[in-house]
């Protein structure tokens, strides 16, 4: 489920809820797989930046994910980007 | 050419939380609070004399950071060291300027420069700007040929022609010399002379949680710098590691300069250096709390006004604000926020001496909007932190009244603030 989260910016960050914590967890493990990069900073904050440039910040410690549409974006196309990103990760978690 | 690390340039002045990067005074603010400043400098003063200020506040304070970043780079020609100062302005997140230019002046063209950007995707929807917004990249170009080219301070104007904010495609600059008139620069203010005008650190309430969470912030935000665009996201919110020069002269002066020709409208405008602070709390401190990062480095965010209260002090001290310090807290009643250091008042004391009165705005609105987000946010229900939600939080009668009772810029040890329930 996507909902918009509060940014600087209209539209740019978008929370993607999980059921479980668990399910993040997996997801950070299969992303790499998926063609995000990881460009974490630190273990407790999980950053990916997917193909298109858009980020995905993930908390492994309470399963947090929070997508972030790269902001040259135009406003009329970022919930498109974001539902993009969605599927992405959606994919990524159905992978077997 | 040496290549230089940010992360080692940047330090704190033990115990007081303010910030120094090359020695030179900065902090972090957000785009919001940044817009908000620059136009009530432009509101007072006018268009064009708010530009002029803005321009020469930026040349005067880029100019000695970029002197010592050169020499310390070992930046020599005039090229290097414009190479090396338009690095700087990228890494500092405010976007990038290509200049085209030499010791008389030429020509600049920026793209995604911190206030054009900004204001254009904050308001540029709604509103087309008639004055350019990036003086402040205007006055960093100026100090940046200033010093490639070893010239006398104030002897470059810069000039926004064209700017993204005004809806042209671009922004760009020109920048001539500036004749005899020149605007010369005053004291210096670097972390030495800083340790001179702040008092003795002090502890207050909730240091135990306060202390190691503004410890974790500082390492995380070492490591954040502006991306190819010469753009900072961080917590979720565009920053920029500023000049603390840059505010402090633009908001003191405009407030001299009002003094002068319009005594009567001093109080309105002190009224909204107060809103920059709201501006602030509202938007990065709280934008800070909502964020991944803040639940992944600290935990969830909590309806707990204790321990928003002390979340905050953290905030503020690890953006460069000084040793922000609760003393007294009565939920619901009273607020007594203490420090022993800000960025406001080592630049009063300095370049003015002793106040007439608290003029330490931002530390003052501030408080009185620290007081707002501890009682008033519902932080698990993620509210989004909108231009109609600050209406509603700071146009709608506020709760709160403020009293600076003690104020380093008046002479006394510390500054405090005491906000109480009405």
């Amino acid at each position: 489920m996507l909902r918009v989260a509060n940014c600087c910016h209209r539209l740019l960050s978008w929370d993607y809820e999980l059921q479980d914590r668990d399910s993040a967890l997996r997801l950070a493990q299969r992303l790499p797989d998926s063609g995000f990069s990881d460009e974490s900073r630190v273990s407790v904050v999980l950053e990916f930046c997917s193909p298109e440039g858009h980020n995905v910040v993930l908390v492994p410690s309470t399963g947090r994910i929070q997508i972030r549409i790269h902001y040259l974006t135009p406003l009329d196309q970022r919930e498109s980007a974001a539902l993009r990103v969605e599927q992405q990760l959606t994919s990524a978690l159905a992978q077997n | 050419m040496k290549e230089l690390n940010p992360k080692n340039l940047r330090r704190y002045l033990l115990e007081q939380e303010l910030m120094f990067l090359a020695g030179q005074p900065v902090v972090y603010h957000c785009h919001h609070f940044n817009l908000f400043l620059d136009q009530t400098i432009d509101d007072a003063l006018g268009a064009a004399d708010g530009q002029r200020l803005r321009m020469q506040a930026a040349r005067e304070f880029a100019a000695p950071l970029l002197r010592e970043l050169c020499r310390q780079a070992e930046a020599q020609t005039p090229p290097e060291r414009i190479q090396l100062a338009m690095q700087v302005l990228r890494t500092l997140g405010h976007g990038t300027l290509d200049l085209d230019a030499g010791a008389q002046g030429g020509m600049g063209r920026g793209s995604h420069l911190h206030y054009g950007h900004a204001w254009h995707e904050k308001y540029g929807a709604r509103v087309r700007r008639r004055d350019p917004a990036d003086a402040f990249a205007a006055g960093f170009g100026a100090a940046a040929l200033e010093v490639a080219f070893d010239l006398p301070a104030g002897s470059i104007n810069g000039k926004e022609e064209r700017c993204v904010a005004m809806r042209e495609p671009g922004c760009e600059f020109t920048f001539r010399e500036s004749g005899p008139e020149r605007d010369k620069p005053g004291a210096l203010i670097t972390d030495e002379i800083s340790a001179e005008y702040v008092g003795p650190p002090e502890d207050g309430l909730y240091e135990d949680v306060i202390q190691p969470i503004c410890q974790g912030l500082k390492e995380f935000t070492a490591g954040v710098a502006g991306d190819e665009r010469g753009l900072v996201q961080a917590f979720g919110v565009f920053v920029t590691m500023h000049l603390a020069g840059y505010y402090n002269r633009i908001s003191y002066d405009a407030v001299q300069e009002l003094e002068r020709r319009s005594a009567q409208s001093v109080g309105v405008m002190e009224d909204l250096l107060r809103e920059s602070g709201h501006v602030c709390v509202f938007n990065t401190f709280g934008g800070i709390l909502l964020s991944p990062e803040w639940e992944g480095l600290v935990g969830p965010v909590v309806d707990d006004p204790e321990k928003i209260l002390a979340w905050c002090m953290a905030i503020a001290r690890s953006l460069g604000m000084g040793r922000w310090t609760v003393s007294e807290f009565e939920p619901g009643k009273r607020l007594v926020m203490r420090t022993s250091s800000s960025y406001e008042s080592v630049y009063y004391r300095k370049r003015h001496g002793v106040a007439p009165r608290p003029m330490e705005y931002l530390l003052q609105g501030a408080a009185l909007a620290t007081a707002q987000l501890v009682h008033r946010v519902e932080w698990t229900s993620r509210p989004q932190l909108t231009p109609e939600y600050y209406q509603q939080l700071f146009k709608g009668g506020i709760p709160w009244r403020f009293e600076q009772t003690k104020a380093i810029v008046c002479g006394d040890r510390v500054s405090e603030v005491v906000v109480t329930h009405v």
